[in-house]
């Protein structure tokens, strides 16, 4: 058998695994009876989708996926349900009500729209291709090389005014969280 | 990938040169922050106050002097403008918040609220504004204005202790971050259909792609295709939210209530000057092309519309109120509304129609409102709101404050000599040269006009009942035993005699906002055309 069908068989095993991983782990979070359990299934979802990534050369959104997502904001889930630590009675019932069946019906449909969308092609076409300078990198994929070289060339002002904005967020933070002295 | 040497080669002399008054500012930001770390003892902290006073007259200087140059060019590879354009608002926001700072010197003592960080945020709030007045490219323009959001959402909640204050500033935030989230789903649509986020790549693709335009069988462009429709309208009602926009002001009233009065005179002035410029950059050179203009999906229909609405609801709005500062608040979006005829104008009747009012409109109302807000400030007691009746007398009290406050409050309402009357005149008569030079259907824009004066005469009666409060009502009750502070005396005593002095003298400032208009709408589209001769980077795009 030659290497490259080995590669790309490899491929889709790694893929179906992965996605199984996240949706079988996304089916969870819906289903879970305790809400930190439904938090750690969302974990490991966010990371069987990082892996997606990984495997469609997007080193850098997997990397970040894994560190914002699961990390910062999953933490910050945890920590606000633990605060609230809710007893399964204040959770409510879990009979079905005509909101939630509206609901699963709005989002299925969504779902069904979303898979026909990509399925037929209905997605527009860009209007140009590209203007120049950043044509190549988009081409380059995601990987950590190409996010840091247009970070650092076409745009390096947005990279240096995020410095600016974290800034003022932890001044801003700490400014109304600190004690009056 | 790329090889060092060009990522190297990502900044030039003239990309700093032209960024040069917003580093200025966010370093003496970055020194105020220090500062206020070593500061030691039980003296006050308005030297803070001084030195970022400083640095923002340096930047506004430095802000002269590239305007001076009578030069544009595009910055960082096309993510910043150098033009008369930028630098004239990066002026008029500079002069707000210097104007702030010497209010607060004297403000926040007295409410318990002496701490340095108000300056760094008030800088650091001057440095995304700048930004959004310099962008070329949706993302500078975004970055800038959550820069800008994200400070004074800390500086309408800086009375820790203030219940008010926190409401307020919660408010602000989550509403904010809703706007926030609205322009990112628009930038993402339109980024989807154009590929593209410099301004005037999008601008290019407005006048002439069919994925963006619809044509007619003789092949003029008739309308917008709906996604980049959805697109500029969500981020246009972001826009409108920033500047406060009728159907999106709610939260201004609340917030400026809530708010300490300094910063709420900042909100109200320096936040508004920085929506206007990302809106005069967006409308002028993304959203070109005569499609999005003049058909029935494009901006000018919804603008004629938002401006109306925010006119007429705004001064209504205003006459009921029996707070001041909620009175402020309701003629402030009344004031944005006018603040949109020169772009209806411009976008009806193309860039002839400028005539430079709204940089002009904008700093007789960043006077008017500012020296206002300053007056209330020093009237204000603990934590509680001031009404018409809290004004009894003070002709006889403090002859100089009624004074000024008389003169904000006529130039506020577009009475002349004052700046606030040429504002207007300006205003209005955009809108009626354009339904001159336009070819059709400028009946509507006489029509808006109309209304819109109608709307102004209208509001003289609340500003008016300002000045009859202090004048011909007795006292019957105590106002404020103690002394003006020197700082806060200048800066109200500096926008009384700008209102007065540029309503009698017009002439220059008119010039100035007149050139600096036409040369942001003169600036040359296309990402190579804009770099002169002997300036061009020596290595092009990622190549």
């Amino acid at each position: 058998m030659p290497l490259s069908r080995l590669v790309s068989s490899m491929h889709l095993a790694l893929f179906i695994l992965f996605a199984l991983v996240s949706v079988i782990s996304a089916l969870y979070v819906v289903v879970a009876k305790n809400p930190i359990n439904s938090a750690i299934a969302l974990v490991i979802s966010l990371v069987g989708v990082a892996c997606l990534y990984v495997q469609l050369e997007a080193h850098f959104l997997a990397i970040i996926q894994v560190l914002i997502y699961a990390g910062a904001i999953m933490v910050l889930f945890l920590f606000v349900i633990m605060l609230l630590n809710l007893t399964p009675e204040q959770l409510g019932s879990r009979q079905v009500t005509a909101g939630r069946v509206a609901s699963t019906v709005l989002v299925g449909g969504l779902a069904v729209a979303l898979v026909a969308l990509i399925a037929w092609g209905g997605v527009p076409r860009p209007a140009v291709s590209g203007t120049g300078g950043s044509e190549e990198l988009t081409w380059a994929g995601g990987t950590v090389a190409a996010v840091g070289g247009s970070l650092f060339s076409d745009y390096l002002l947005p990279f240096e005014i995020a410095s600016v904005l974290l800034l003022v967020a932890i001044v801003g933070a700490v400014v109304i969280a600190k004690r009056r002295s | 990938m790329m090889p060092a040497m060009e990522i190297a080669a990502g900044v030039g002399r003239f990309d700093l040169h032209g960024l040069t008054p917003g580093m200025i500012i966010t370093g003496f930001g970055l020194l105020v922050l220090l500062l206020e770390i070593f500061h030691r003892g039980r003296g006050g902290r308005a030297y803070l106050g001084g030195i970022a006073v400083f640095g923002l007259v340096l930047g506004g200087m430095w802000a002269y002097l590239l305007w001076n140059q009578r030069f544009s060019w595009s910055l960082f590879r096309m993510m910043a403008y150098q033009d008369g354009f930028g630098q004239a608002f990066t002026a008029i926001v500079v002069m707000a918040a210097i104007l702030t700072c010497l209010l607060a010197t004297d403000y926040l003592p007295r409410h318990q609220s002496d701490r340095g960080e108000f300056y760094a945020l008030i800088l650091f709030a001057v440095t995304g504004m700048i930004l959004v007045a310099v962008a070329a490219d949706l993302v500078t323009l975004f970055l800038g204005i959550e820069t800008m959001s994200l400070a004074v959402y800390v500086l309408a909640g800086f009375f820790r202790h203030s219940r008010h204050s926190a409401e307020a500033s919660l408010k602000y935030l989550i509403l904010g971050a809703l706007s926030t989230a609205i322009m990112l789903y628009g930038i993402a649509l339109l980024y989807g259909v154009t590929k593209t986020t410099h301004l005037a790549s999008i601008g290019q693709l407005f006048q002439e792609s069919p994925a963006i335009c619809r044509f007619n069988a003789e092949g003029f462009a008739v309308g917008l295709q709906p996604l980049p429709l959805i697109g500029m309208v969500m981020i246009l009602v972001s826009m409108g939210f920033k500047i406060a926009l009728v159907p999106f002001h709610m939260w201004a009233p609340d917030v400026y209530d809530g708010s300490p009065t300094p910063a709420a005179g900042f909100m109200a002035t320096a936040v508004k000057v920085a929506g206007f410029a990302g809106l005069l950059r967006l409308l002028m050179i993304a959203f070109v092309g005569w499609p999005a203009r003049i058909s029935s999906t494009g901006w000018v229909p919804i603008l004629f519309v938002l401006a109306l609405v925010t006119i007429i609801l705004g001064n209504a709005a205003a006459i009921v109120q029996n707070k001041l500062k909620r009175m402020l608040a309701y003629s402030s979006i009344a004031h944005a509304g006018y603040l949109l005829l020169p772009l209806i104008a411009a976008g009806y009747a193309g860039h002839q129609a400028f005539n430079g009012a709204v940089p002009y409109y904008l700093v007789a109302y960043t006077l008017a409102t500012l020296g206002a807000f300053g007056v209330l400030g020093y009237l204000e007691k603990q934590d509680q709101a001031l009404t018409y009746d809290d004004l009894d007398g003070l002709g006889k009290r403090h002859p100089w404050v009624a004074a000024s406050m008389t003169i904000f409050m006529i130039s506020a309402a577009g009475i002349p000599p004052t700046a606030g009357f040429f504002a207007k005149f300006l205003a209005f008569k955009a809108v009626i040269d354009a339904a001159g030079i336009g070819q059709f259907g400028g009946v509507y824009l006489v029509v808006l006009a109309a209304l819109g004066i109608l709307a102004s005469v209208a509001g003289v009666y609340y500003y008016l009942r300002v000045v009859v409060h202090m004048y011909m009502r007795e006292q019957h009750q105590q106002g404020p035993s103690f002394l003006l502070g020197r700082a806060a005396a200048v800066a109200i005593a500096l926008c009384a005699f700008g209102s007065v002095a540029l309503g009698i003298l017009p002439n220059r400032l008119a010039t100035l906002s007149y050139i600096s208009t036409i040369e942001m709408a003169d600036t040359p589209e296309g990402p190579e055309a804009i770099v002169p001769a002997g300036m061009a980077r020596t290595t092009g795009g990622g190549d």
